[in-house]
């Protein structure tokens, strides 16, 4: 820390109240939404807002008894486990293979990894439409599980490479003393010793895959729609936005999000860059 | 309807098409113009917030914390929250401005502001991800270099800009690429908020890529469109990755 040279009590003082106005500023529009969620609906959208109004649980009922939500919920949960466990599956030891061989053309195959996160992902969701409608897979959810492995995969790959060269191979050097393969190796000894990579890289694999809006968008109609196309489903009404309803439903999308937010804040920067960079 | 009956090669004349329609120059204009204002933006504000909860206080600490429940939020929540405060007759922003006095501004509804209202909420959204990497880096800093500048009489701004500063380049570069990558490919506030905005004046190439291939159904013109992005992407990072080499780093 930079040496300070004024008061060091006055200037953590002002340096806490700033903190606590930035904190007020990227947090508010989350606030907002759980507040507009637990509103009566009339009140919800108002000017000028109403801010004391008694809790109520109206919106989010009106939310799960609306046609198709559960359905909604049970896909969005489905497509995110599934795509998650295939994800870590097949880039876990595509990983390892990274991480611990050397063979030619190994920078430019990960850099072609890494380069199917620059696309833009209209780039994937029109090939992808047209191959799905013509494998008559449209509105299904393997069609979604198995896309999402195109941003999936390789945020696996790069996470986990980067988790298993940071496990020295000491450990496989001595099994390997005692006879054991590649494989068993990388099963038992490997695997166990990185158990915490893997369980945030699922973690972002399930965020991300959770999320996810543009392919699910287009690439489903009523029977494999995920939550977030549900929520574009409220803006699009044309009887009105119901806001209330809108921002319960928002809620419960967020949630998870929020949760593994916090539960895997700690590795939060490795996952955003593919692990570049590590906390 | 099989692919191969309907769609035809047309070998490059959606290429040649591209580069005479002001539509996409304009999207592509508009694109460009948002990547280098949000990570400007992003990256000035998350350094400044990354001095300032580089501390050891509580406060500090449940910020750091706080602070990175933005960017994990669904985009598309994140939209349909902004598209709420931003309305001009009923939005939380407009009515706090109207308390103190300011005439309501219409954030979305207007040309020539909507854009920057974008460039507003994706920085909202991602500033704590630059935040992170560089308290990531300023964390790893060693004392003694700080020290030995202290007894040499160096002030703190000095401090800053000849030893932190220098020291952070790699991981600036790094969350620079990172971030730049991903604004290119920014589209679900996009479609939360305007959709193209007040006339095309929101309309950056996702949209656009997406409206022509999906609403007009021009798919070939979209896929070029997209191609198009694709390549500049490509050539501003392998650029990008040039400069971090020459600087001492790589990803």
């Amino acid at each position: 820390m930079i040496k300070r040279c004024i008061n060091r009590k006055t200037s953590s003082i002002f340096a806490d109240f700033i903190t606590i106005i930035m904190i007020f500023i990227f947090l508010f529009p989350i606030l907002y939404i759980i507040s507009t969620a637990f509103k009566p609906k009339l009140l919800a959208f108002t000017t000028p807002p109403v801010w004391f109004v008694k809790p109520t649980f109206e919106n989010f009922r009106l939310v799960i008894q609306k046609q198709g939500f559960s359905q909604n919920l049970i896909n969005s949960l489905i497509v995110a486990f599934s795509s998650t466990t295939f994800s870590i599956v097949f880039g876990a030891p595509a990983a390892y293979a990274f991480s611990r061989y050397n063979f030619k053309g190994k920078q430019n195959l990960l850099f072609w990894i890494l380069s199917t996160r620059m696309a833009m992902p209209i780039a994937a969701v029109i090939p992808f439409f047209m191959i799905v409608r013509t494998l008559g897979l449209y509105d299904s959810r393997i069609s979604l599980i198995t896309l999402y492995l195109v941003f999936n995969l390789p945020l696996s790959i790069w996470m986990m490479k980067s988790f298993f060269d940071g496990i020295p191979m000491d450990f496989e050097e001595a099994a390997f003393v005692d006879g054991c393969t590649s494989i068993s190796a990388f099963i038992k000894i490997v695997l166990p010793l990185s158990l915490p990579g893997l369980s945030t890289t699922s973690i972002f694999c399930f965020l991300f895959s959770w999320n996810e809006f543009l392919m699910a968008m287009v690439l489903t109609g009523r029977k494999a729609k995920t939550l977030p196309v549900l929520i574009t489903g409220y803006i699009q009404q044309t009887s009105g936005i119901l806001w209330a309803e809108m921002s319960a439903a928002s809620l419960i999308i967020m949630m998870p999000t929020i949760l593994f937010t916090l539960y895997a804040q700690r590795h939060l920067l490795r996952g955003l860059t593919y692990g570049a960079l590590k906390e | 309807m099989s692919i191969a009956k309907f769609e035809r090669f047309v070998g490059f004349s959606n290429f040649a098409t591209l580069f005479t329609d002001s539509r996409f120059i304009n999207a592509l204009k508009l694109t460009i113009i948002f990547v280098i204002c949000a990570t400007s933006i992003e990256l000035c504000l998350g350094f400044c917030l990354a001095l300032l909860l580089d501390r050891e206080s509580k406060i500090a600490k449940t910020a750091r914390l706080l602070m990175m429940v933005p960017m994990m939020i669904t985009p598309i929540v994140v939209g349909i929250t902004w598209r709420l405060l931003y309305d001009t007759d009923y939005g939380l922003i407009n009515y706090m401005l109207s308390k103190m006095n300011f005439k309501p501004v219409p954030w979305l509804a207007s040309p020539s502001i909507a854009l920057f209202s974008l460039i507003l909420v994706d920085t909202w959204q991602w500033t704590p991800f630059m935040m992170l990497s560089i308290l990531a880096g300023l964390r790893s800093m060693p004392q003694e270099l700080y020290e030995a500048a202290n007894i040499d009489g160096a002030g703190r701004l000095q401090s800053l800009l000849y030893i932190t500063l220098p020291l952070l380049t790699p991981i600036i570069l790094v969350a620079v690429l990172v971030r730049t990558i991903d604004v290119f490919k920014i589209f679900d506030i996009f479609f939360a908020t305007t959709l193209g905005g007040p006339g095309t004046s929101t309309e950056i190439v996702s949209l656009l890529a997406f409206k022509i291939g999906f609403r007009y159904s021009h798919m070939g013109y979209a896929a070029a469109m997209v191609i198009i992005m694709l390549l500049i992407t490509i050539l501003i990072c392998t650029l990008f990755i040039r400069v971090m080499e020459k600087a001492g780093t790589s990803i």
